[in-house]
């Protein structure tokens, strides 16, 4: 774990919940594509994907689609502290 | 598309071995208290086991013997060099070719190198060894490219335990490419460092699953990527008659597929698509489990013996390595190529694998999790494994080690 790098749990709630996220939105909707059993309002910050039922596949596959919705590009080494879907879209937001 | 075809190298015969032993995934799971459901998602219906009378040199040559045999002496000779191709070295400096190549009886005037780069390697080595057969350095010349590796997985690995598998690919390159002429000039390659899985000791493979996905989900975009800044007109969704990718399950492959055919304009083909040009490729994948840089191999001998071939066709092909590495590269297959891996009897030698139950399963684990740790001496009492072995006298075993130096038998 990169404890060191991740930041603090509420710095990400708060940016995170912010209305109108468009990378939540992209990461709900690539959730959605993949699990289509997937409510919209159960992603949310606080959440794993893995808490959604995302097997290592469908993880994969919800981050490349939603870095394909954003039109970025991520690099792998750059996902290791990503521990929850808020801190997945904290660090696709420094990317968008 | 117009890879230039001048001058002709690639693959003049391929050959499989994937052990004499193999454990049904439902009942790996089963042993193991995973979760019965998640074999959906690996797309696997077995897996190979090794034994103790096996290891990285008995794979690589079980694997090449029937394709040094079926030479003319002339033609052996003519191997002038031999690519081992592991992630399961024996050894920091000799390499397993040495033994390989005592056993394959092949010439003294012959380069020989072992090569590593997780489970693209072999992948690297074929492109090297086509690029200098094709340069003309020495007229009539091949190369054997042979990956071999063998299985640490153990319960530590949970759902990566039941996807990995034992064996080696032999392959032949030569300027006669019956089995795959390569499109020359037409390949992309992209690598990258992150540690998404590796092997820092010889007793225990580490992977960060999540991550290994991810980049080998991103190397084939990168790669092919890559391959389409060299080959005018490239298209992933209509230019290859048939794809074989480096298959760690292949659960992975249909969503590489799908990420692939997304990228590139034609998503609502994907599923039907995936039937057609990539399920002929899975099956073997599917008994075996990941065969590291014999993979992509594997899987292209699952195509040729499973797709009707009635053309020259393209085949796209896809090898990605931890660490990592990765190359889309392709070439013409056609009837001559089917035939010539149908007659290696692939299929059949699978299918003659012993079941094992967990508990036979577990007994040997305990010994082969060491195979690679390296002991001074070590004897193997081949007796107690002859129920497995075909008989014959054309199988390498190994029976065990004197002062570093590994002794094999023919049984």
């Amino acid at each position: 774990m990169t404890d060191h790098i991740a930041p603090a749990r509420d710095e990400l709630t708060s940016a995170s919940d912010a209305p109108g996220d468009r990378v939540l939105a992209a990461i709900a909707r690539s959730v959605r594509t993949v699990l289509p059993e997937i409510g919209p309002d159960q992603v949310r910050p606080d959440r794993s994907l893995s808490d959604l039922g995302c097997n290592s596949v469908d993880r994969a596959e919800v981050v490349s689609l939603a870095m394909e919705d954003l039109g970025i590009e991520v690099p792998v080494n750059a996902f290791s502290e990503v521990t929850d879907i808020g801190t997945l879209a904290r660090l696709l937001r420094a990317y968008a | 598309m117009t890879p230039t075809i001048q001058p002709r190298s690639g693959i003049e015969a391929l050959n499989v071995y994937a052990g004499l032993a193999r454990i049904t995934v439902p009942e790996l799971l089963r042993g193991r208290g995973l979760d019965p459901d998640r074999q959906a998602n690996l797309m696997m219906t077995s897996r190979s086991v090794g034994l103790p009378v096996e290891d990285p040199v008995t794979n690589a040559v079980n694997a090449a013997r029937p394709v040094v045999a079926a030479l003319t002496p002339e033609q052996r000779d003519s191997i002038e060099l031999l690519v081992t191709s592991t992630e399961s070295g024996l050894d920091l400096s000799k390499s397993v070719a040495s033994y390989v190549h005592e056993y394959l009886g092949l010439s003294r005037n012959c380069r020989l190198l072992e090569v590593k780069q997780a489970c693209y390697a072999a992948t690297g080595a074929v492109q090297l060894a086509a690029g200098y057969l094709a340069s003309g350095a020495s007229p009539g010349a091949r190369a054997l490219v042979i990956a071999t590796d063998v299985a640490l997985t153990d319960e530590r690995a949970e759902y990566a335990e039941p996807a990995t598998g034992h064996g080696a690919a032999a392959i032949l390159v030569s300027d006669q490419p019956t089995v795959l002429a390569l499109d020359f000039g037409a390949f992309g390659t992209y690598s990258y460092e992150t540690l998404d899985s590796a092997r820092p000791t010889p007793e225990f493979d580490i992977a960060d699953v999540d991550r290994s996905l991810f980049a080998y989900l991103d190397c084939l975009s990168g790669s092919f990527a890559d391959y389409q800044s060299r080959v005018d007109g490239a298209d992933f969704a209509r230019g290859f008659g048939y794809l074989a990718m480096h298959t760690p399950f292949a659960g992975l492959v249909k969503a590489a597929h799908r990420k692939l055919m997304r990228e590139h304009g034609a998503a609502a083909a994907a599923d039907a698509d995936f039937q057609r040009r990539l399920l002929p490729s899975l099956a073997y994948p599917a008994q075996v489990g990941n065969l590291c840089s014999g993979s992509v191999y594997l899987a292209l001998a699952s195509l040729l013996d499973h797709a009707e071939i009635g053309a020259p066709v393209r085949i796209g092909l896809y090898a990605y390595g931890s660490g990592c590495s990765s190359e889309f590269f392709s070439g013409i297959a056609d009837p001559g190529s089917a035939a010539a891996v149908r007659a290696m009897d692939i299929g059949g030698r699978l299918a003659a694998r012993r079941d094992l139950s967990f508990a036979e399963y577990l007994g040997l684990l305990d010994i082969t999790r060491h195979c690679l740790s390296p002991e001074p001496d070590r004897v193997v009492d081949v007796t107690r494994y002859h129920e497995f072995l075909p008989g014959g006298g054309q199988h390498l075993v190994y029976t065990g080690t004197k002062q570093y130096h590994r002794r094999y038998e023919w049984r």
